[in-house]
């Protein structure tokens, strides 16, 4: 009895260490960038947000970041414009039609779209969007980033209205619902918390994402935010650059942009749980 | 007397193997009427041809004819049949994404009939008092389902079932996953369901308990055919066909 109660002790306390040992990096990571990064957004105060970066000579000068959030947030923002609806209309059509020929199509293309390096599509759309008009521009960077963002989107909602038990359609259909209505009110309610899910994944996604925006939004940092036909910054493209220059300042900056970046993260995340109320079947 | 189904020589196979082998079956209007039989004799299938549903499984050919309340369904528009007669599942399932109140009244809410408000409180009222509900939740209607005990959610479906004001309503073994209690009361409402408003109630059920507690009249069905049927009494009493007496004493 005491040996199977020592096994039963030792299986616990592993099991244990190796859950901390697996989270262990991401905390790592959150607080290692909170202590680079959040000093330097403290002391740049509101003028990091409103200000645009230092030239590389004047080491005192913290600045800002503004062009790097204002890319981010217009170009994840029309990625997403772009991306949630192809997205969510493909899983329903796939949902619907499990073994339709286009369903298997598409689930291939999804599933070997999420496996191409993202800075292949970065050069797809360098040569289908930059090279015919000349010039890097803030569009096509969103529309690489919804390429990314689309087979994200479309697996993660697929595969919650999958799992929306048919007893829920059955009964839909028993109270005399048509097809639309019955995808609309009751298989996407149901699927609304894995819906969002994919959304809001795919949302990080682009915004974490540097490569598909080198040859596309290409980056610009001497004004805020030149308009949708101009290239435009990002703050993943501007942390790129600036850590790998050789100036002290701008590796706080970058730091303090990563720092942002998190910020970022976890504010939609919170958002987006608060936003839809649980499902529970 | 009318009838509310009508049944000729129905035949139903999936996918090539047949399901039901030649139904002829008769319920008359305004009665209870018990489908009863093992598992696998086609009761399900067969409740769900009554409403259509079976045009929803994929390999699924139909043949003979099926008629509510005189009409042949096949020439319905198929979501006039589904809100004529509506369906209480096995498995209770009420919408989870939606309150208990917009679970009573989405049918009629789709249908667009009814327009004000207070015309919607009182089809939801009447729909929950009809399931014996009402006392139970007047409190809370915008509560999710899931708040509620397994034997409520399923009086929730009857009460979305009812709000649609159907002709017909079709059971598919609506107490096979409730506690005695629950089952009672249920039971207890589809009396009076049947009796005040005169809605006919065809049921399936593998408990012959139920169908001699409730039905006026009984079906007896086995590997996809109607073995016998008639007043509940004379088949509880009196059962012609051998597999009848064996399900009545428990054997099939």
């Amino acid at each position: 009895m005491v040996s199977r109660k020592l096994v039963d002790r030792i299986f616990t306390v592993s099991v244990t260490l190796l859950a901390l040992v697996a989270v262990l990096p991401i905390f790592h990571i959150i607080y290692y960038i909170t202590i680079k990064g959040l000093p330097v957004v403290l002391e740049g105060g509101v003028n990091f947000f409103t200000q645009i970066p230092p030239s590389p000579i004047r080491v005192n000068e913290l600045g800002g970041i503004a062009p790097a959030i204002a890319g981010t947030l217009f170009m994840t923002a029309v990625a997403t414009v772009i991306a949630v609806p192809i997205a969510v209309l493909a899983s329903v059509f796939s949902a619907e039609y499990p073994n339709h020929n286009l369903t298997k199509i598409v689930r291939a293309t999804s599933r070997s779209l999420l496996e191409v390096p993202t800075i292949v599509i970065g050069i797809v759309v360098f040569a289908l969007l930059v090279m015919p008009f000349g010039r890097f521009t803030a569009i096509a960077g969103a529309v690489a980033l919804a390429i990314v963002m689309i087979p994200y989107v479309y697996t993660y909602t697929e595969l919650a209205l999958l799992s929306v038990p048919r007893t829920y359609i059955e009964a839909a259909y028993g109270i005399g619902m048509k097809r639309a209505q019955v995808i609309y009110m009751v298989t996407m309610g149901v699927a609304r918390r894995g819906i969002v899910r994919g959304i809001t994944i795919a949302i990080a996604k682009a915004m974490g994402e540097t490569a598909p925006l080198l040859f596309t939004a290409f980056g610009a940092r001497n004004m805020i935010f030149g308009g949708p036909l101009e290239p435009s910054d990002a703050i993943t493209l501007m942390i790129y650059v600036f850590i790998q220059s050789p100036f002290e300042h701008w590796h706080r900056i970058a730091w303090g942009a990563a720092f942002l970046l998190l910020v970022l993260y976890l504010t939609l995340f919170l958002i987006s749980r608060r936003l839809v109320g649980e499902v529970r079947v | 007397m009318s009838y509310a189904i009508e049944m000729e020589n129905l035949r139903v196979s999936i996918f090539e193997k047949e399901i039901l082998k030649g139904i002829n079956l008769k319920v008359p209007e305004g009665t209870i009427t018990a489908l009863m039989g093992p598992s696998g004799s086609g009761k399900t299938t067969l409740l769900r041809v009554v409403n259509r549903l079976i045009d929803l499984i994929e390999g699924v050919k139909v043949s003979g004819t099926v008629k509510v309340f005189g009409k042949s369904i096949m020439d319905m528009d198929v979501y006039d049949v589904r809100r004529m007669s509506s369906m209480v599942f096995q498995m209770p399932n009420p919408f989870p994404h939606m309150s208990i109140y917009d679970n009573v009244v989405i049918g009629a809410r789709i249908n667009g009939v009814i327009k004000s408000k207070k015309e919607m409180d009182e089809l939801a009222k009447w729909a929950l008092e009809k399931a014996m509900l009402w006392d139970e939740v007047k409190g809370r209607l915008k509560d999710p389902p899931w708040r509620l005990s397994g034997g409520q959610q399923q009086r929730l479906c009857l009460a979305r079932a009812l709000a649609l004001k159907p002709r017909l309503l079709l059971l598919d073994e609506p107490t096979a996953n409730i506690d005695p209690v629950n089952t009672l009361k249920i039971e207890e409402a589809l009396r009076n369901i049947r009796k005040e408003e005169g809605i006919t109630i065809f049921m399936v059920t593998h408990m012959p308990q139920q169908a001699i507690r409730l039905a006026d009249y009984t079906v007896m069905m086995y590997d996809g055919k109607v073995v016998e049927g008639g007043p509940t009494e004379e088949i509880a009493i009196n059962p012609k066909h051998e597999v009848t007496k064996r399900f009545l004493r428990g054997e099939v």
